[in-house]
């Protein structure tokens, strides 16, 4: 299991619920845990959540024969997060080139977010192994010129590290923009113009 | 609000006010068609591209046009550029000929598009407008109206200034069909006429020794394409704090020495933010303007981005697509 890989808990283990998808991001000998992150969206925003198991635990809930594992490999390994599923398997680059103009190009609005973490990654292991993760993380936001908001900052560090360390984790939440059923009778007089570059790239 | 696609007399008046007359350069060139002034079709995508060195916004008509804008903005031999150019249809002085670049220079006329589409036994293909018959000066009087070109680029090195003509479609296929029928099944009667529209228009230029390339939009490396229009963004525009530029040569000869190193792009910033005194912000601003504008020589044909190394340079660009670029034939 490498980091990034998400996980189920089949029957629910501790405090991890049988729903969700995890991401596992380290087992650490030293302090004896497990880490697992978990992106949830409440009605303040999203959040960014981690478990901690004992690593014995979740060594075992993995290691036994197939069949009677109470945390599995889940069997759909998104690449992007779970806000961003509406674009899975598209090309950034791609919506890019067919984008009619925009002030900023979709690379440099995520090489702006990355400017940001970028000095929290060699620290991962830190972060990971510290009782509480996001007292760096927040006193990193804090440092930050302009000051970044902490949840915002934390959700960017650790989408980008869960999804493969690309750029793409980083793309704001625009592809769902004006998603919403527009099949309602009311909307039958309106006139809605082009359709999204999300929802069709061939532009 | 956009009017009628295709021919018609107030539009010829409107193309002559624009680009009639003796030619005009820099930021007071306007293109004979620009964005909005025909409500172009719902799957198109106009891009307005801005190009410091001329001072105004180059106008891409679709999305296959604007990749070859960016191109030949950033090749530094480029001193000025005319998309949507009339075609004249009268004889007419050689395009470069009103600029200072071509002072001393014996430049060859052009015969006009109606000469040449008379050469070609197509002049019935040309097309004529009938003006208004309550016109004050000519009623009911029939006049051609002008053919628009893609782009004419202009060039200048140590041997003198050239042209050379863009023609630009979505597909290769795109030259062997009008832009009428591109949906139709093929027909020998719209091939014959997309084939003599860009036989004249190759024939007009050559004329003043300029040479006409056929380009489709995926013939450009994709690498290339992508990392073109999003370093484009940082060369078109304004630092953050102004005394960046107090710095600037300063510091993209400190990139120049760090390019060897194949460091990642965003540590290198970071650095030299922290050595010159700037913000993150402006360090990005000059490599990325300095990458453009070619004077920091990175591989294009890799994906430039802030988390990855950054290669020098393997492949210059202007080597691989230099015919395009190329002095035509006297």
């Amino acid at each position: 299991m490498n980091i990034g890989t998400q996980v189920m808990a089949k029957d629910g283990l501790g405090e991890l619920n049988t729903e969700h998808p995890y991401t596992f991001l380290k087992t650490d000998p030293a302090s004896g845990w497990a880490t697992l992150v978990e992106f949830t969206t409440q009605t303040k925003g999203r959040r960014v959540h981690i478990h901690r198991l004992s690593r014995d635990v979740f060594l075992k809930a993995v290691d036994t024969p197939a069949g009677e594992q109470q945390i599995i490999v889940a069997p759909e390994q998104l690449s992007l997060p779970p806000w961003l599923s509406s674009i899975e398997g598209a090309d950034l680059d791609e919506l890019d080139l067919v984008r009619k103009g925009g002030k900023i190009p979709f690379r440099a609005r995520t090489e702006q977010r990355y400017g940001y973490i970028a000095e929290l990654l060699p620290r991962l292991h830190e972060i990971l192994s510290a009782k509480n993760p996001f007292t760096i993380i927040n006193a990193h936001a804090r440092a930050m010129s302009p000051r970044q908001n902490r949840e915002r900052l934390a959700e960017w560090f650790f989408a980008y590290v869960c999804y493969k360390r690309k750029l793409i984790a980083l793309f704001p939440e625009f592809p769902n923009i004006g998603t919403y059923d527009k099949s309602d009778p009311k909307y039958s007089n309106t006139h809605f113009g082009v359709v999204s570059i999300h929802l069709s790239p061939s532009g | 609000m956009g009017s009628r696609r295709g021919p018609s007399f107030s539009k010829l008046e409107m193309i002559l006010q624009r680009q009639g007359g003796v030619p005009k350069w820099g930021a007071e060139y306007t293109p004979a068609n620009v964005m909005g002034d025909v409500d172009s079709p719902g799957r198109s995508r106009p891009l307005n591209i801005y190009a410091p060195p001329l001072g105004r916004w180059v106008h891409a008509q679709a999305k296959n046009e604007s990749p070859f804008v960016h191109l030949a903005l950033h090749c530094s031999l480029l001193f000025d550029l005319h998309e949507q150019k009339m075609l004249q249809f009268n004889p007419s002085a050689h395009p470069l000929s009103s600029h200072p670049h071509s002072k001393g220079l014996e430049l060859p006329r052009l015969r006009g598009t109606l000469a040449v589409a008379e050469e070609l036994n197509g002049l019935s293909r040309h097309p004529m407008v009938r003006a208004p018959k309550d016109h004050p000066h000519f009623p009911r009087k029939i006049f051609p109206f002008p053919y628009v070109g893609d782009f004419l680029l202009f060039f200048f090195d140590e041997s003198g200034p050239w042209c050379v003509n863009w023609t630009i479609k979505l597909d290769i296929e795109d030259f062997k069909r009008t832009f009428k029928a591109r949906y139709k099944p093929p027909t020998e009667k719209d091939r014959a006429q997309a084939e003599f529209r860009h036989e004249m228009e190759k024939r007009y230029y050559l004329d003043g020794w300029i040479p006409t390339h056929h380009l489709a939009g995926k013939m450009i490396d994709r690498e290339l394409r992508i990392n073109l229009k999003t370093i484009h963004y940082w060369w078109s525009r304004a630092p953050q704090e102004p005394k960046a530029l107090l710095v600037e040569d300063e510091m993209i000869d400190w990139y120049r020495q760090q390019i060897p190193k194949i460091r990642i792009m965003f540590d290198m910033e970071k650095e030299a933010a922290a050595k010159f005194h700037t913000t993150v912000h402006d360090a990005k601003w000059i490599l990325k303007k300095g990458i453009f504008a070619r004077t920091v020589r990175v591989d294009l044909f890799r994906t430039v981005l802030d988390n990855l190394p950054l290669y020098p340079e393997g492949e210059d660009p202007f080597v691989r697509y230099g015919d395009w670029i190329s002095r035509g034939q006297q």
